[in-house]
């Protein structure tokens, strides 16, 4: 069954970029979301999504906004958030952990470390999931 | 660079390059808002997000002067933030000499790569003016006051530069529709194909309709997904009009009206330079300074207002300003000067400064420095295919007229016969076409100039194979009513053929110029069209006709309805 992940960004860059790390195994697909209001949407629309990727910076509703109505938003299956942070933001990276997000990745990251901790967080998910 | 690299570059380019113009274009907001004794806090709150986007896509394009660049910015946002309530113009400067070290860099990125060393140099003079900002104290909280000498070194004045790249963006739904249309052109495309075979001549012209129409519609999609609206192109003139009314020392105010108005991208991007020019005409010659104009009982601010809108298959721009108008007799004295015909209304006075060394060498100068003159204007608007006029009004104000075709690509035009030979006349500019009779005599006014009376006024007829220089004995029996910047004009032709679409390419230049020719098509049969520019036979047609003169003999029309003279 194919992994899904979604991509929470304001910008289409990141998208595009994201697009070439993560989108080029097969079996996978890539879903994205300008804003916090979006993920949303799609996460109603998506309920076996496999991974988060969550960009804290986002206007309307950024990203610990986001986490805050996701957590509790009583969706039967949570994907794994991967909080996707720059210099200077570290209290808010913090709190994202706090929250509920199981890792973070510091920009800029080079795509290997997307990769590493995109793989690391799907295996132990599904090892998780073979065992119940 | 590999087609990866060059793929996330233009994407990173085509969202930085409209996030550095926000900075910009937020900084000028910022200022306006202090000066207007706000805080400002909410835009500041914008640049800062903004920089902090640019930080992180730069970051990952391993950009890293931007990253700096963008770093050091929001180091000085915070600063500001922490002063809140001091509002020193010195940092208006430098943050717009940051904005436009950011442009520079992206401009580089985009072109022959941003190297370490110039990173650098464009860094340096904004970091340290960045640490200047910190150690200074700051001043007591009020109005900021027009700085000296400007603490950075003054960045180079933002002249409108063409937009994104040559990339527009278009709407998927726009896509998907030119896909269905393609889908039933083919459609209707192969239906005709077999009924040439099956020799069915019945069905063939509802085949040929359907075809027909699936292509126009097509089209027409694919047009106006090169139309983009003209905000692109104006919102890079508050920067220019706030430099320039510092340095000369005038209030400037820069009103900003029909932005949505759609223009075709390519003449777009050669629109920014003309436009740039008219808009500092008018300050530099138009605005006073605020002293006189309070003396003269007006606003102490000076308003110059850039606007945009659609006229049936045009579009006009003009460039309007409160300041003083054009010196009349100023431009009659020159005109006499040149030896140019003095016997003329104001309004076609007014127009001699569109003419090659009309303007003395000291006002070129004054105004860019780089010896450009109206009649540099008034070409290339000609080369896309418009038109500029003036209008004034002594001491209240002047207006530049630009009308331009709204698409480069394809004309809409009536056809004509002149002297055994087809021509395209640009439907734009068409008023009217009627065939001659005894409704509308024409005169003579002077041997070889005519008028003829239309919709009660005198116009100036030209004669077709006369403007063309062709030896043919056609006899004219139509007269085509050409409109340009407002006046009107008739050409005599031997007879109208019809309204057609044609794609326009530029006359090779090997081929000859003419001036009264300003393209020419290729027809579906391989005929060759040539296109003739309206804007030049009106222009012509009002130089060898004077309405005085036409108003002498109007006279002798209600005197003598009906009389006709060859």
């Amino acid at each position: 069954m194919a992994e899904k992940i979604l991509v929470v960004d304001d910008s289409s860059f990141m998208h595009s970029m994201y697009d070439m790390v993560l989108g080029v195994v097969a079996d996978r697909e890539v879903l994205h979301a300008e804003s916090g209001i979006e993920a949303l949407e799609v996460l109603a629309r998506t309920p076996d999504c496999d991974l988060i990727v969550l960009d804290i910076n986002m206007p309307e509703m950024n990203g610990l906004e986001f986490l805050e109505q996701y957590m509790g938003s009583g969706f039967p299956r949570l994907a794994p958030v991967v909080i996707s942070s720059t210099e200077g933001t570290e209290d808010d990276t913090q709190r994202g952990l706090d929250a509920g997000a199981v890792a973070y990745l510091k920009k800029p990251f080079q795509p290997s470390d997307l990769q590493e901790v995109v793989r690391s967080i799907l295996e132990g998910a599904n090892k998780q999931e073979s065992l119940t | 660079m590999n087609d990866f690299a060059q793929e996330l570059l233009a994407d990173f380019l085509e969202e930085a390059r409209p996030l550095a113009e926000n900075i910009g274009e937020a900084v000028l907001e910022l200022e306006r808002e202090w000066e207007g004794g706000g805080s400002g806090e909410q835009t500041l709150h914008r640049i800062k997000s903004n920089l902090h986007t640019l930080k992180g896509n730069s970051g990952m394009m391993g950009l890293s002067p931007i990253e700096q660049l963008t770093h050091r910015l929001e180091d000085a946002c915070a600063i500001v933030s922490e002063r809140a309530g001091s509002h020193e113009a010195t940092t208006i400067e430098l943050l717009l000499a940051g904005a436009d070290a950011l442009r520079e860099m992206l401009r580089l990125a985009a072109a022959s790569g941003l190297d370490e060393a110039h990173g650098r140099t464009l860094l340096d003079p904004v970091e340290k003016a960045i640490d200047a900002m910190r150690e200074s104290s700051a001043t007591a909280p009020g109005r900021p006051a027009r700085p000296a000498t400007s603490v950075v070194a003054s960045a180079t004045s933002a002249a409108p530069r063409d937009a994104a790249g040559n990339v527009v963006r278009i709407h998927y739904d726009k896509l998907d529709r030119m896909l269905e249309l393609v889908g039933e052109a083919i459609v209707a495309h192969s239906s005709v194909g077999e009924l040439t075979a099956s020799a069915d001549t019945s069905q063939f012209e509802r085949a040929m309709e359907s075809l027909d129409k699936s292509l126009r519609d097509l089209q027409q999609t694919l047009i106006d997904s090169r139309l983009v609206p003209m905000s692109l192109l104006f919102r890079k003139f508050p920067r220019s009009v706030r430099d320039q009314a510092r340095e000369s020392g005038k209030d400037v105010r820069l009103e900003l009206r029909g932005e949505d108005t759609t223009i075709d991208k390519a003449i777009m991007d050669r629109l920014g330079e003309p436009l740039l020019h008219l808009v500092r005409n008018s300050i530099a010659h138009g605005i006073e300074p605020a002293a006189e104009r309070t003396r003269l009982g007006k606003p102490a601010e000076g308003r110059v207002e850039l606007s945009a809108e659609h006229r049936s298959d045009r579009v006009v721009i003009a460039v309007t300003d409160d300041g003083r108008g054009l010196d009349e007799s100023k431009i009659r004295e020159r005109a006499k000067a040149c030896g140019l015909s003095n016997d003329s209304t104001a309004g076609e006075l007014n127009s001699h400064i569109f003419l090659p060394g009309f303007s003395t060498a000291d006002d070129v100068s004054k105004l860019s420095g780089r010896g450009v003159g109206l009649d540099v204007v008034a070409s290339s608007i000609q080369a896309l295919g418009g038109t500029v006029g003036v209008s004034s009004a002594p001491g209240r104000g002047a207006s530049f007229r630009i009308e331009l075709p709204l698409t480069l690509a394809v004309l809409r035009t009536l056809f004509v016969d002149i002297d055994d030979e087809t021509y395209a006349l640009p439907l734009s500019y068409v008023q009217e076409s009627f065939r001659l009779g005894d409704r509308n005599p024409s005169f003579r006014v002077s041997p070889g100039h005519h008028v003829i009376s239309w919709r009660d006024q005198l116009i100036p007829i030209l004669d077709g194979g006369s403007v063309l220089e062709t030896a043919g004995a056609g006899t004219r029996g139509f007269c085509v009513v050409l409109s340009v910047s407002g006046r009107s004009c008739g050409l005599l032709v031997d007879g109208l053929i019809g309204q057609r679409e044609v794609v326009v390419k530029g006359l090779d230049t090997l081929l000859g110029r003419s001036d009264c020719l300003s393209g020419i098509t290729v027809l579906g049969d391989g005929r060759l069209v040539f296109i003739l520019d309206a804007a030049e036979i009106a222009a012509r047609a009002a130089r060898t006709n004077t309405p005085r003169a036409a108003e002498s003999i109007s006279g002798a029309v209600t005197a003598n309805p009906g009389e006709e003279v060859r």
